[in-house]
C-alpha cells in the first residue's frame, strides 16, 4: 500500500513540474496570432451601424481621401498620425492611409520613392518599441507583417528606380531592422542585395584594381605581337614626359597632345588601344 | 469597426493574461490524458486558439477557466474519438512504445501510474482528484472549472481520496 502510494505522490509531483518553455509558448502564441490572422479577426466583424461592407469601404476611403487632400498629401500629413504596433490606430495607419498615400502618387518613381519612406518608419517605429521597452511579441509580429508587405511592395516595383539610388538606403534600413527584432523569425527578408549584384555589374567592374588592370593587359599581350615589356616602357616614357610638360612652362601642343592624353590616368581601354587592339 | 479596434488591444491583453496563467495547466492536463508530447502541445494550443477566436467575436468569457477546461476537455475527447478511442494503455498492449514520444520511458511510465490510479475512480471523482492533487488547485477554483458548487466539491475530495486509497490497499 505505502509503495503504490510513494510512487502516486512521487508521479504526482514529477508532473506538476512539466510545464511549457517560454520558446514553446512564444511560439504557440505566434501560430495562434498568425493562423487566426491579427487584425482581421475583429474587424471582419460586420458594424450594425453601415448598410454594406461596400459603402462602408467605398465612404472610408472617400473620408481619408478628403482628409489627406485638405490635410497634405506629404509625408508630414502622415507623420502625425505617430501610432505604433499594437495601437488601436497602428491598422488603419498601414492598411488605410499608407495605401492611399501612395495611389496619390503620380507615379511609380514616386510611389516607390514613398514607399522606401514608409520602411524608413517601420524602422523608426520598431526602435521607438524598443526605446519604450514594449517590444513584445506580438508588437513584433504587427509589426514584421507591416514591414514585410513594404518590402515586397519595393521588390515588385524595383524597375522604376532606374538608377538604383533607393537600394542601398533600402538594405540599410532592412539590416537595421533585422538587428532590434528580438524573435529570429521576425527578420525581413529581401532580394535587395541580390539586385544590387546582379542588376548592377558595373558597380564591381568600376573599382578594378591595378592587379586586374595587369591580369587583362597580359591577357591580351598573349594575342598581340608587341611584347608586354615594351608596352610598360612606352607607358613609363609616357609619364616622364608628362612630368616635364608640368615643370616646364613650354606649352603642351609642343608635346604632342595625343601622348599626354592618353598618359594618365591608365585606363584599360586606353592600355588596349597602346597594345594595338 | 473603430470601436472593435480600439478593444483589441484590450481583449489581446485578456487573452495574453488566460495564456500565461492556463498554458501549462492545459498542457499538463492534455499529457495526463494523452501521454503524448506532440498531441499534447497541439491540443494545447488548438485549445487556446479556439478560446482567442471566441474572444476576438466578442464573445463574452464569464468564466475562463471553466471555459477553457471546457475546450481542453472536448479536444482530448475528439483526439480520442479520432484515434479510434485507443486509450495509452490499449495502445501498449498492441506494442505501442512510449519512447518514441521524447520524453523519458520513466517520466511516462509515472503518468501512467497517475491515469491508471485515478481512472480507476468513478467519472464523477476523477478531474476534481486529479485538480486537486495534480494541479494543487483550491477548492473554489476546482468548483468554477466544474461549475459544480464548492460544498460538492469537498465532498468528492474527501471521498475520492479515501476511495483512492483503498485502491492502495
Amino acid at each position: 500500500m505505502d509503495n503504490q502510494e510513494t510512487e502516486f505522490n512521487k508521479a504526482a509531483k514529477t508532473l506538476k513540474g512539466v510545464s511549457l518553455t517560454t520558446r514553446e509558448k512564444d511560439a504557440m502564441r505566434k501560430h495562434i496570432y498568425e493562423a487566426t490572422e491579427v487584425g482581421e479577426v475583429v474587424a471582419s466583424t460586420p458594424s450594425p451601424f453601415v448598410y454594406s461592407s461596400f459603402f462602408r469601404q467605398r465612404t472610408l476611403v472617400a473620408l481619408m481621401a478628403v482628409f489627406l487632400l485638405t490635410a497634405s498629401t506629404s509625408y508630414a500629413s502622415f507623420a502625425s498620425l505617430s501610432s505604433l504596433p499594437g495601437e488601436p490606430l497602428y491598422d488603419m495607419k498601414v492598411n488605410v492611409l499608407e495605401p492611399i498615400g501612395a495611389a496619390v502618387r503620380l507615379n511609380e518613381k514616386e510611389k516607390n520613392q514613398y514607399r522606401v519612406t514608409l520602411l524608413r518608419q517601420r524602422v523608426a517605429e520598431i526602435k521607438r518599441l524598443k526605446e519604450e521597452d514594449r517590444l513584445k511579441s506580438y508588437n513584433e509580429l504587427i509589426s514584421f507583417k507591416a514591414a514585410q508587405k513594404i518590402i515586397a511592395e519595393i521588390e515588385a516595383s524595383l524597375s522604376f528606380d532606374a538608377e538604383a539610388e533607393n537600394l542601398e538606403i533600402i538594405s540599410t534600413q532592412v539590416e537595421t531592422y533585422n538587428s532590434i527584432v528580438l524573435d529570429e523569425s521576425f527578420k525581413l527578408k529581401t532580394i535587395i542585395e541580390l539586385h544590387i549584384n546582379e542588376e548592377n555589374p558595373s558597380q564591381k567592374s568600376s573599382t578594378t584594381t591595378t592587379e586586374e588592370v595587369r591580369e587583362i593587359v597580359d591577357d591580351n599581350a598573349r594575342n598581340t605581337k608587341v611584347p608586354i615589356q615594351e608596352v610598360e616602357e612606352e607607358v613609363e616614357v609616357e609619364v616622364e614626359v608628362e612630368t616635364t610638360v608640368e615643370e616646364t612652362t613650354k606649352p603642351i601642343e609642343m608635346v604632342g597632345t595625343t601622348t599626354v592624353k592618353k598618359v594618365t590616368p591608365i585606363k584599360i581601354p586606353e592600355i588596349l588601344n597602346i597594345i594595338g587592339l | 469597426m473603430l470601436e472593435k479596434q480600439r478593444q483589441q488591444p484590450d481583449l489581446k491583453l485578456g487573452f495574453e493574461t488566460l495564456f500565461a496563467e492556463y498554458s501549462d495547466v492545459v498542457y499538463r492536463f492534455c499529457l495526463y490524458k494523452t501521454s503524448d508530447t506532440h498531441v499534447d502541445y497541439d491540443l494545447t494550443q488548438d485549445t487556446f486558439m479556439r478560446l482567442w477566436k471566441v474572444i476576438c467575436a466578442g464573445k463574452d468569457v464569464e468564466k475562463p477557466k471553466q471555459y477553457i477546461y471546457q475546450i481542453a476537455r472536448n479536444l482530448v475527447i475528439d483526439y480520442y474519438k479520432k484515434e479510434k478511442a485507443l486509450s495509452l494503455d490499449n495502445l501498449q498492449e498492441k506494442g505501442f512504445d512510449p519512447k518514441y514520444n521524447g520524453l523519458e520511458t520513466d517520466f511516462l511510465a509515472e503518468v501512467t501510474i497517475l491515469r491508471q490510479a485515478i481512472e480507476k475512480l468513478e467519472e464523477d471523482y476523477r478531474e476534481i482528484i486529479y485538480m486537486r492533487f495534480i494541479e494543487g488547485m483550491g477548492i473554489e477554483d476546482i468548483a468554477e472549472a466544474m461549475n459544480i458548487s464548492t460544498n460538492l466539491v469537498s465532498v468528492r475530495i474527501n471521498r475520492g481520496k479515501k476511495k483512492l486509497q483503498t485502491k492502495f490497499t
